[in-house]
């Protein structure tokens, strides 16, 4: 690999190596409270 | 210029590899939609096209990241180096899982809105600045286009007609497609899931796909020691027969030195193919092999044995008490340096 390219790869994964979780983190904890699709009820247990 | 199209060659290993892929994907998303389902005690089943969306739609994101794992676990380990050999092939598998989790959610969400399904996508939800109810879309659709660019210009001949650093810096938009798929997920299918496996799942790719980059670059050549002007490229007996050695000139691109029949010669660790690291590779015929696609170069003046055409810089060695050193200045491509016996 040539260098200037895994220096910008290096640089490129540190980033985003914080950037990737950061978003899922954040987007949990932004997250309603509860489900906001319709539950998959069972109403009686299977016969 | 012009260039010329060769179909993609075919051989034993790339069957192999296709075949192994298709079917592991094909037992993933048949598990998912087939399998699964017989053990979900419930009364309201998800209907058929919201599974085809998660088993589509998860698949793709595992296969991504399986991608993105590749380059550096290859680097950190070589015995994932066969899972390198076809990664293209891979991709292209990739942007068709994709496209399909898209077709499936462009029928289920999009086909009874006032406009054409591709106009709703696009215009349907303008909910820009809240988290709830994000129109993540956006984020799917960026990814998907650039997975499609990527399959289209996998072909060698597209990485000849582009030349091989714009089409490297092309293809590491996937970087950015990998977090838009993040983002995708996150502000869409984490923010209804009902229970943290998926979430679970998300983090650990995210992370585990992070963490191997950044060792991997961690893992550098160290610099080599230099001694008029020459590189140390440590003990002769360091070096397998038929194995190579990578030496780092300060400033300069690495130099693979290799020990074939008893004697030492040196060229770039470049491949003239697409910088492949020629001294992780083979050697098979007589000639250097590269890791990646399997280019071949001869020892002593960097050239492909014919009829191929493409050369490699060789470098000049000499060997003092035991030690080898490598002048760093590079010799034209094709120029003949005799082989140094080892003593
Ligand atoms: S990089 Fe493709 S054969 Fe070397």
């Amino acid at each position: 690999m040539r260098r200037r390219h895994r220096d910008a790869h290096r640089v490129i994964w540190l980033v985003l190596a914080g950037l990737l979780p950061a978003v899922v983190l954040l987007s949990l904890a932004l997250r309603p409270i509860g489900p906001t699709e319709a539950p998959q009820i069972q109403l009686a247990p299977p016969k | 210029m012009s260039e010329r199209y060769a179909p993609v060659g075919w051989n034993v290993t790339k069957i192999v590899y296709d075949a192994v892929a298709l079917a592991v994907t094909g037992v993933y998303i048949s598990v998912f939609l087939w399998v699964a389902p017989s053990f979900q005690h419930v009364t309201l089943p998800l209907d058929e096209y919201t599974m085809r969306m998660n088993a589509f739609g998860t698949c793709a994101f595992l296969l991504l990241s399986v991608i993105l794992s590749i380059g550096p676990a290859t680097r950190l380990d070589p015995r994932f180096l066969p899972l390198l050999y076809n990664r293209r092939h891979f991709g292209v598998l990739t942007a068709a899982v994709a496209t399909t989790h898209a077709y499936a959610a462009l029928d289920w969400y999009f086909s009874y809105g006032p406009y054409d399904r591709f106009e709703m996508l696009l215009r349907g939800n303008t909910s820009f600045s809240q988290t709830q109810g994000f129109p993540f879309e956006i984020f799917g659709i960026f990814s998907l286009l650039v997975l499609f660019l990527l399959a289209a210009t996998s072909h060698d001949f597209w990485l000849r007609f582009l030349t091989p650093p714009l089409w490297k810096a092309l293809h590491m938009t996937l970087y950015a497609a990998y977090l838009s798929v993040v983002a995708h997920i996150s502000l869409g299918a984490l923010q209804a899931a009902q229970n943290p496996f998926l979430a679970v799942v998300v983090g650990f790719c995210v992370v585990g796909v992070a963490a191997l980059h950044v060792a991997a670059s961690r893992r550098r050549a160290t610099e080599a020691a230099l001694m008029d002007g020459w590189l140390d490229a440590g003990p002769a007996e360091a070096i397998g027969e038929d194995l190579g050695v990578v030496v780092t000139p300060p400033n300069a691109e690495s130099i693979a030195v290799f020990r074939h029949a008893g004697r030492l010669s040196a060229v770039t660790n470049l491949c003239a193919h697409q910088n492949g690291p020629l001294a992780e590779g083979r050697v098979i015929d007589g000639c250097i092999t590269c890791p990646w696609h399997g280019y071949q170069y001869r020892f002593e003046d960097g050239c492909a044995p014919p009829p191929f055409t493409e050369t490699l810089a060789t470098f000049q060695l000499r060997i003092v008490d035991g030690r080898v050193w490598v002048d760093p200045v590079p010799k034209p491509p094709s120029t003949v340096v005799t082989p140094v016996p080892v003593p």
